[in-house]
């Protein structure tokens, strides 16, 4: 889908930019029905908007995505977007307009897909409310948009600022994931409970095959650019 | 008697002696509270003097805003130090590891000069192995209470001199540092040499290697052990230890990693009334209903209960007075809350994880919860809270009933795009003119969550609060000079994302009387030169300090590595102490006046 259209030049992003950068996600996540990528909403800043920031260096994310889905992904300032089974046409539709609202508003260029993640902690998932308001918007994808672009200096905001986790609480989150990750092979009562009750994507965390989250999740991992940064 | 009154009238105009100083030893020792200690120490040079030998406790805020030296020069026979050193934020992996806050310093002082020196407590600041060798070979014999909170850079191999030598720690603490694990041994040798100890925390440290026998071990030998807090160690292992510290009152920690029925035979000690149980879920929380009314404390912050797991705990502790868990507690759990316990003193609800599936659906927090929390729990003195949704009437109901609130921290989730009630302009004024002895006050929000006038009337209404943490508050400069005529006793000021322009900001600097420490990520730097507009803040003994901005690993909610981009960071001290000398990297000194002169 990316490499299809034409309406976007890739160009390095301005500070004082809007910027949408819909995105194609690969079939990873169609295998669980589900996309728990989607889940991760990763803190890279994807769009290093910086109207009036402090200097903030661009973002260096270059990594190709994989096309080919039914599935589309916005992802906007501090929120992604998820679509299932857009057909391509209808995509096409909503990146146009967004090109042609981007072009209306600054005569800036807007940045090439690429991969990498809004920052913000907000994973927009299929039973949020906010994702069913944009699921039902899909028929009117212009008012969509328009409403998305009115909110944008929140997303931009709080894509740079997110809400700070804990530490003791992140590393308490992390430990969790490894135990559900590392129950035994034979799955106890307990277990098996668990994985009844919770959501069936988490079923392939605990099933006896995979490592921790599925060989699934092992490309999208390699995708992602190792930085060496100081670790806080 | 005559004489005395002759005495006392030809010594008037002197204050040193109009009262003898045996009277003066005999009452200053009662006054405690470091503010009127302060006054004390102002009258005159013989009361400075006397409140120099008397002092017993000293904390520094801030440890760069003196040196050790000075420290010794004033207060050589100190009893009790409390240090800190990175800035809050530290908590939140905003600073860099190696920002600053070196104990090394005050540790060859204290080794050399504090012969008093008792009890110790350094907070998030960076200690050595060698640090605790030479603490533990000069203060060993005499120190009482070490705690080394949230603190970084060392190893068990430290904490081994401090198990071998401070045979007479009352107190050990170590929650939420840093700690390279080498092995136990050093927990051996607490448990070989020491009988008096009464406060072991180990807790958040990922210390795995300890061994539960050396735990049953300090239980027999120290028979006023009254806390534990420990990190993973299976709680069937700890049965032993359970029976043995008959005096205990407070245990966090441990986990479940076996079946729910094998946890039936766990007996807790008989006095044990503040507990927090590690990895606890619906099918182990059994254990703690025979003596839930008993529970004074609870924390529920790293167990896996859902919202009804919550309702069904929380309706037994009817005398709870402190409870600390995740907003997968709900509206409906605070409304069992605030009907159940009625003695509340202190909540803290922390923010979950996104990841689907991870927490509960019902797991929100909103108005309607602080609603109920308002109506039933009266005597609420500290309330910290994550919502996702939130109205002026809420925060109005706060301050209508809970008029015992100290310390106030509201923060406005990012997951829902629309908010019931914004701005909360009036809420806020409502609360802050009610909660009169409001000391501490945090606001977390989004654009649009507080006007101008908004930012204005937490200026005008705060008149106790000395410590303030604000995120996109205001809408302009405006509001941030407003906000700074106000804010009377307003020492510490932290602030992330906010609208305003480095010179609003300098200014509003110099309009804060009390204010000696500030904190700021995310503001409109100058564009063309990042710092200088700052330069309206410059005055002798304010140190100014840029964090640059930073490219940082995270660990997302999903555990993979994701580059996160950190905007930069101003932070401003008063300091005795001039300039850091120690400067990392990461750190900048502003150099104002080299700017202004370019």
């Amino acid at each position: 889908m990316e490499g299809e259209s034409d309406s976007y030049r890739e160009v390095k992003p301005k500070a004082g930019e809007d910027q949408l950068v819909p995105v194609n996600k690969s079939s990873l996540a169609a295998t669980n029905g589900y996309d728990e990528n989607l889940g991760s909403c990763k803190q890279g800043v994807l769009l290093q908007t910086n109207s009036s920031r402090n200097a903030s260096m661009p973002t260096s994310g270059t990594n190709a995505t994989i096309p080919t889905s039914d599935q589309l992904t916005i992802f906007y300032g501090g929120s992604v977007l998820v679509f299932d089974a857009i057909p391509a046409e209808t995509a096409r539709e909503i990146m146009l307009i967004a090109a042609a609202a981007a072009a209306a508003v600054k005569p800036a260029d807007m940045k090439k897909a690429v991969s990498g993640s809004p920052a913000g902690g907000t994973p927009v998932l299929t039973r949020s409310p906010s994702l069913q308001s944009t699921t039902s918007a899909l028929a009117s994808p212009q008012t969509q948009l328009y409403s998305v672009h009115q909110g944008s200096s929140l997303c931009k905001l709080q894509a740079e600022l997110p809400i700070a986790r804990r530490h003791s609480l992140q590393r308490f989150f992390e430990k969790r994931r490894d135990r559900l990750c590392s129950k035994s092979p034979y799955p106890t009562p307990q277990a098996m409970k668990m994985a009844e009750t919770t959501k069936p994507d988490f079923s392939a965390e605990v099933s006896p095959e995979a490592g921790c989250f599925g060989k699934t999740l092992a490309p999208e991992k390699e995708i992602q650019p190792k930085v060496t940064a100081n670790l806080a | 008697m005559e004489e005395e009154n002759q005495n006392s009238k030809s010594n008037r105009t002197n204050c040193s002696s109009s009262m003898s100083d045996v009277v003066l030893g005999c009452v200053m020792p009662y006054i405690h509270d470091p503010r009127d200690r302060d006054a004390v120490s102002l009258v005159c040079r013989r009361w400075y003097e006397l409140d120099a030998l008397t002092r017993k406790h000293i904390t520094i805020a801030f440890c760069y805003t003196t040196s050790p030296d000075r420290l010794r020069r004033r207060f050589k026979h100190l009893e009790s130090l409390k240090l800190k050193g990175k800035p809050r934020a530290a908590m939140f992996n905003l600073i860099p590891e190696d920002w600053g806050g070196f104990v090394t310093p005050w540790v060859n002082e204290i080794a050399e000069s504090f012969n008093c020196l008792k009890s110790l407590h350094f907070r998030r600041m960076i200690v050595t192995d060698s640090d605790l060798e030479v603490l533990a070979k000069s203060r060993g014999r005499v120190l009482q209470v070490f705690k080394l909170d949230k603190c970084s850079g060392f190893s068990t191999d430290g904490l081994l001199h401090v198990g071998r030598l401070c045979r007479q720690l009352r107190t050990l603490f170590l929650e939420e540092s840093s700690i390279l694990e080498k092995d136990g041994y050093w927990l051996h040798e607490l448990a070989l040499n020491n009988t008096v100890l009464e406060t072991l925390n180990l807790y958040m440290t990922d210390l795995n290697k300890v061994r539960f026998e050396d735990l049953e071990l300090i239980a027999k030998n120290c028979r006023n052990l009254v806390s534990v807090k420990i990190s993973d160690c299976e709680i069937l292992d700890l049965v032993r230890f359970f029976h043995t510290a008959a005096a205990l009152e407070e245990f966090c920690g441990g986990s479940f990693n076996d079946m729910p029925d094998k946890y039936s035979a766990v007996t807790f000690p008989q006095k044990l009334c503040r507990l927090g149980l590690t990895y606890m879920g619906k099918n182990e929380m059994p254990i703690v209903f025979p003596f839930a009314s008993l529970l004074k404390k609870l924390d529920l912050l790293y167990a896996l209960l859902d919202t009804e797991d919550h309702c069904l705990l929380i309706q037994k502790c009817f005398n709870l007075e402190v409870l600390e868990t995740r907003n997968v507690i709900g509206d409906r759990g605070l409304e069992v809350l605030a009907s159940s316990c009625r003695r509340l003193k202190r909540l803290r609800i922390e923010l979950g994880a996104d990841a689907q599936g991870m927490e509960d659906e019902e797991g929100v927090v909103s108005q309607r919860g602080l609603i109920a929390l308002a109506q039933g729990c009266l005597e609420l003195e500290y309330m910290a809270v994550y919502v996702s949704d939130i109205t002026n009437v809420a925060l109005e109901h706060i301050g209508a009933h809970l008029r015992n609130l100290n310390d106030f921290r509201l923060v406005l989730l990012d997951r829902e795009e629309r908010i019931t009630d914004l701005p909360l302009d009036n809420g806020v004024r409502s609360l802050l003119r009610q909660c009169k002895k409001l000391r501490r006050f945090a606001l977390y929000l989004r654009p649009g969550g507080l006007t101008d006038v908004g930012l204005g009337y937490i200026g005008q209404y705060s008149i106790n609060v000395r410590w303030m943490l604000l995120r996109y508050v205001g809408e302009s400069d405006e509001g941030l000079l407003e906000f700074s005529k106000g804010c009377p006793s307003l020492q510490k000021l932290e602030m992330r994302g906010c609208c305003f322009t480095e010179s609003a900001l300098a200014r509003a600097v110099m309009q804060l009387t009390s204010l000696r420490y500030l904190w700021v990520q995310g503001y409109r730097a100058s564009s063309s030169n990042p710092g200088r507009d700052l330069s309206a803040m410059v005055r002798p003994f304010w140190n100014i300090e840029l964090i640059p901005p930073r490219k940082v690993v995270v660990v997302n909610q999903v555990g993979e590595d994701v580059v996160v981009e950190q905007p930069a960071h101003i932070l401003a001290y008063y300091s005795l102490a001039g300039p850091r000398t120690d400067f990392p990297n990461s750190v900048v000194p502003l150099d104002l006046v080299g700017l202004v002169a370019t």
